[in-house]
């Protein structure tokens, strides 16, 4: 385990059979969020709605520096997607909306996985939780120890909680991963208490007594300073290519 | 206490979150102070009385690099009371209309979701009125959360114990959401300055309550710990004035 994440953090130059994300946030000008959303609303809908179009999410940052402003999320099945280029799509873009906004970071990812869980969907879960973690390269182990058989708990517990985990490949600074986390709403959050007790137990059950809190104090002791920022996102279907599900 | 915390901030178990706030802060145009609180005023007396599901409170910074800004506070019950799209909502739809056109650009971000820590706070029976805050935002290590929230718990504890109706009200919040790092704030009311001094005052009868509740020279042990709990530079003290006019309740 730890071979291969030092491999795919340090050297980062495999996304065997992983998802890639490419994430923006686009920083929306004074009074213009009306517009911009239409915009971006139709530019998907034209150029990224078909199963074989590059594929487009939108959220709104709810909390944290960028709040109110929109994370914009590119997803392929793998690296060599990203290869192709959208010119078209993307020179309407830029006549229809590159003026209402500023690009801000642009960050690469990798699908974890085997740290991620997605419990059977019937519904749309657009309120996300993310947790932005930074980790100590040399205490990588500790960090992916508990991630990974934390999803693995879950999935075998049966729970509701949809979790997603993505490692940072390029544009970040330090070893960064995010953990998504996908509700109906906060009130469903609110809620979510007792599944999460239920994998807790299930953790414990196949993997000794108290690894759940022995593997969490590692895992926390892993982060580097201030090395976890927590954001609410909503996600805007209207603004997104269509959902498998 | 540690798992829970640990819980909190890691997993953020929803049912933990009782009273919730969603804090941001806003830099009004030059000149337009006036006109921002009257619409925010008018905006909160429409939308945010006491049947509406969330209330508003408007303060002005009174110290630190935002000094003169804004910081608009809106509390609800529960996580859950803020379910309604802020964006959409007849009141949003007001502020960006009425209220935006007094916001500089792009300064009415930094929203972040706070949750009362109800163990940690005290109040008197009473409530007095005092409009100014003095508030003391920390950010602690993540491994020694425990050594962080021993203090904060056991303080307000010995507050109750104590039960001298003259301290300041003390209100402690910690960071869901928004925040970089394990943040916490911690609000003491105060009339104003002066009162703020008298009220240090009275800080050694309440210490000595707290060794005679947990022992002998436990206090400064708790504190020193506290301290070792932080990160570098983490500890950051502000004062804030209440402005009734645009808050919710006047």
């Amino acid at each position: 385990m730890r071979k291969l994440f030092l491999l795919i953090t340090i050297l980062s130059f495999s996304f065997a059979n992983s998802q890639v994300a490419v994430t923006r946030v686009l920083d929306v000008k004074q009074g213009q969020m009306e517009k911009m959303m239409e915009g971006v609303a139709k530019k998907t809908k034209m150029f990224n709605s078909k199963a074989d179009d590059a594929q487009w999410y939108t959220f709104q940052i709810m909390s944290g520096a960028n709040a109110q402003n929109l994370w914009r999320v590119q997803i392929a099945e793998d690296l060599a997607a990203l290869d192709d280029v959208d010119t078209e799509g993307n020179a309407y873009w830029d006549k229809t909306v590159g003026d209402l906004h500023e690009s801000g970071s642009v960050r690469r990812w990798g699908k974890a996985n085997r740290a991620s869980y997605t419990p059977e969907l019937s519904e749309l879960k657009p309120l996300t939780r993310a947790l932005f973690l930074n980790f100590d390269p040399t205490k990588s182990d500790e960090f992916w120890n508990f991630r990974v058989k934390l999803a693995n708990a879950h999935k075998e517990a049966g729970t509701s909680i949809y979790m997603e985990t993505w490692w940072c490949s390029s544009g970040c600074d330090g070893s960064a991963a995010v953990v998504f986390y996908y509700f109906k709403d906060y009130a469903e959050q609110m809620s979510s208490n007792q599944e999460i007790q239920k994998a807790v137990e299930k953790y414990n059950e196949l993997y000794g007594n108290d690894a759940y809190e022995y593997d969490l104090e590692k895992m926390i002791e892993s982060l580097m300073p201030n090395g976890q920022r927590i954001r609410d996102l909503m996600f805007l279907p209207e603004l997104s290519s269509p959902l498998s599900y | 206490m540690r798992k829970l915390i640990t819980i909190i901030t890691l997993l953020f178990i929803g049912s933990t979150y009782g009273q919730t706030a969603m804090s941001r802060t806003i830099e009004v145009k030059d000149g337009q102070m006036s006109k921002f609180i009257e619409m925010a005023g008018k905006k909160t007396k429409m939308y945010n009385g006491s049947d509406a599901d969330t209330q508003f409170y408007t303060w002005r910074i009174l110290t630190g690099p935002n000094a003169g800004k804004i910081w608009r506070v809106e509390v609800g019950e529960s996580l859950a009371s803020f379910d309604e799209n802020p964006y959409d909502s007849p009141g949003g739809k007001y502020w960006q209309k009425n209220v935006g056109p007094t916001i500089k650009e792009n300064n009415s971000n930094r929203t972040i979701i706070w949750g009362r820590a109800n163990g940690a706070s005290w109040s008197p029976d009473e409530p007095t009125g005092d409009l100014m805050r003095r508030a003391i935002f920390y950010s602690y290590k993540s491994s020694h959360e425990e050594d962080f929230w021993r203090y904060r718990q056991r303080i307000a504890k010995t507050r109750e114990a104590h039960n001298d109706q003259s301290l300041p009200a003390t209100s402690v919040w910690w960071c869901g959401s928004g925040c970089d790092g394990n943040t916490v704030v911690v609000f003491f009311n105060h009339a104003g300055y002066e009162d703020a001094l008298n009220d240090q005052q009275k800080n050694q009868a309440l210490w000595d309550k707290y060794d005679e509740i947990y022992g002998e020279g436990s206090h400064e042990q708790d504190v020193n710990r506290m301290i070792e709990s932080l990160e570098p530079n983490s500890q950051r003290t502000r004062h804030l004035m209440l402005i009734p006019e645009a808050s919710s309740g006047s």
